[in-house]
Formats: C-alpha cells, sequence, structure tokens
C-alpha cells in the first residue's frame, strides 16, 4: 500500500464514521432497523479503489471505532454490525471480482440485502429472535432499495477512481487517455 | 445498467416472494413450553403462578429465562430492569401491548408501536416486540393458546 492509499484509507473511515452518525442524529431509522446504510456506499467505492483486503480492514475499522464513538461498545450490537458486514462485504466482493459484469447498482443492491440478512442470521441464532418471515421479506425489500440508491452513488463517484482500476473494471471510456501526473 | 444486474434484481424479488409465501404459509410456531423462573410486579401485586383468566396474555423473555404469563385484562405499567441499568417501562391493557419506554441506543421496540390481540395477524413482527439490545422479547399470546401452555406446565 502506498502513502496515497493509506491517506485515502483513513478519509474513507472518517466519512463512514461521519455518514453513520448523521443517520443516526437525523433519526433515518424508522424503527424495524430500517436505515439507508451510506456507508455501504463507500466501502463499495472502496471495493473498486484498493481491491479485496484494505476494504475488508476498512470495514472492521469503521464497525469498531462506530461502536466506540457512538456508544455500543457491547457484544450484541458489535455482533449484529459484524454479521451484517463481513456478509454484506462477502456479497459485493463475489459480485465485483468474481461474477463481474455487475454494475456498481447491482452490487450495491446485494450489499444491503446481504446486509440486513446477516444482521438477522445473527439476531436469530445468536440472541434468539423469532423467525419472522414477512418482516425478513421487508428487510430484503429495504436493503435493496437502499442498496440501489447507495449503488447508483457509486456509479456517479465512479469518475474518482485511479484510471488503470477504471480500466479494470470497465468504467473507463474509449477515448480517454491515462492521466500523466 | 449491465447484463447480470438483471439476474440480481430477479433474485433478490424471488427471495421477497419465497419469503411472503412461507410467512403467509406458517403460521408463527406455537409456544415452546418454558418454566417461567422471574416475576414481574403489577399494581404492587407479583404476578406468579396461576394467573387471572383473560383473552390474552402477555409473555415476557429476557435472555433465557422466561417471566410467567401477564394476564392482558387491565392497563397497568411493568418495568424490567436489569443488573446494568438497562430499563424498559411496557404498559399493558385490555388484549394490547406497547414498550413505552426504553433506555436501549436505538428505541427500535419503542417504535414497534403497540400490539394487539386484533393486530398480531397483520403486523410485521406478528405477535413480537423486541428490544435486542436487552435481549428482552415481549410475545401476546391468545388465550387458548396460554391455557394450553400453563396445563403443559
Amino acid at each position: 500500500m502506498n502513502t496515497r492509499n493509506l491517506a485515502l484509507s483513513g478519509l474513507f473511515v472518517a466519512i463512514m464514521l461521519i455518514l453513520g452518525y448523521l443517520e443516526k442524529v437525523l433519526s433515518l431509522g424508522w424503527g424495524y432497523g430500517i436505515k439507508l446504510g451510506l456507508s455501504n456506499c463507500v466501502l463499495l467505492l472502496c471495493l473498486y479503489w484498493f481491491g479485496v483486503g484494505n476494504s475488508l480492514l476498512l470495514m472492521v475499522a469503521k464497525v469498531f471505532l462506530a461502536a466506540l464513538l457512538f456508544g455500543g461498545l457491547n457484544a450484541i450490537t458489535l455482533s449484529l454490525s459484524l454479521g451484517g458486514g463481513i456478509l454484506s462485504m462477502a456479497g459485493m466482493i463475489l459480485l465485483v471480482f468474481v461474477v463481474k459484469d455487475v454494475s456498481p447498482v447491482g452490487a450495491g443492491m446485494v450489499g444491503g440485502v446481504l446486509h440486513n440478512v446477516g444482521q438477522l442470521l445473527v439476531a436469530i441464532l445468536l440472541h434468539r429472535f423469532p423467525v419472522l418471515y414477512t418482516y425478513m421479506a421487508l428487510l430484503v425489500v429495504i436493503g435493496a432499495v437502499m442498496g440501489a440508491i447507495t449503488g447508483s452513488l457509486v456509479l456517479r463517484l465512479k469518475h474518482f477512481l485511479p484510471y488503470e482500476r477504471r480500466q479494470r473494471f470497465g468504467f473507463a471510456g474509449k477515448k480517454e487517455a491515462p492521466r500523466t501526473s | 445498467m449491465k447484463r447480470r444486474d438483471f439476474w440480481v434484481f430477479t433474485a433478490i424479488m424471488g427471495l421477497v416472494l419465497v419469503l411472503l409465501i412461507l410467512g403467509r404459509a406458517l403460521k408463527p410456531a406455537p409456544v415452546e413450553k418454558a418454566r417461567p423462573t422471574l416475576s414481574v410486579t403489577l399494581a404492587g401485586e407479583e404476578v406468579s403462578g396461576q394467573p387471572e383468566a383473560a383473552n390474552s396474555y402477555l409473555r415476557i423473555k429476557q435472555g433465557e429465562a422466561y417471566y410467567h404469563l401477564v394476564p392482558l385484562n387491565k392497563p397497568g405499567e411493568i418495568v424490567i430492569h436489569q443488573e446494568h441499568g438497562q430499563e424498559n417501562v411496557i404498559h399493558i391493557d385490555k388484549d394490547s401491548v406497547v414498550m413505552h419506554a426504553a433506555n436501549c441506543p436505538n428505541h427500535d421496540c419503542v417504535r414497534m408501536g403497540r400490539m394487539t390481540l386484533q393486530n398480531i395477524e397483520t403486523r410485521v413482527n406478528q405477535r413480537w416486540i423486541t428490544c435486542l439490545p436487552h435481549q428482552l422479547s415481549l410475545e401476546l399470546i391468545p388465550g387458548d393458546e396460554a391455557q394450553r401452555l400453563m396445563e403443559g406446565l
């Protein structure tokens, strides 16, 4: 990892924390565990920018720092966020690096859905939350809608990626020349 | 949008459909038989053993432990304290339960609103109000089911 990426990683973690805090303060949660999940958009962008390893590190850093800063440094909250984060990252990694030929919107949708699924699985398996299929269906729909929103944000932000990354994921325009900086 | 996005979308919709069908087809699992070990105080009296007759009952579960069934036949307030200062205030009325207040971080349980004997068929969370951070769940049990539960104990 070069210095530039290291600095960017720190910046991304900070952005995720701020976005997470804003969502909490503005109370974009309407109960039932529904929220926008804007930090998912940053993580998806990180996947395109840095690749798998660094993005996973950033996810773990975000989970622990958010717990430390905004309260929730307890086993239940941590296990829920980690469960959601890991499953959602796994899904997005699968789509972006293995399946390929999926746009950020598709990857974001899967990320959003799997985040909710992961949290529910942890809640059911570890914390004996009752199994409610209608509630799961609601969470999957919400995850898909929110994921599509965050995914389309990444679609708007993809021009900030370094040229070789854009080329790799097919985001680069045909006539564009490599940036010489 | 790329070609495989369509399949992603289809897969998600398929998952939703399956879950909705499962939700329609499967009734809530019958109550687990469990020996209640804790009791709550309602209007100065401790609720334990054989509760008064009522149309419906409230079963509170904290962690792995069950409280004695609370008959839902008159208004009242139940406060559940836990050792690290966690507190949940439950208000009950005839055949209805609501989480009035809680000091958990997200307050999802308070937002879940009032659960009544009538709306548990259509509520998203069916007959549960859950406070995940406090590992507390409230279950509204119809009278006949509660009767079977009490006889089995």
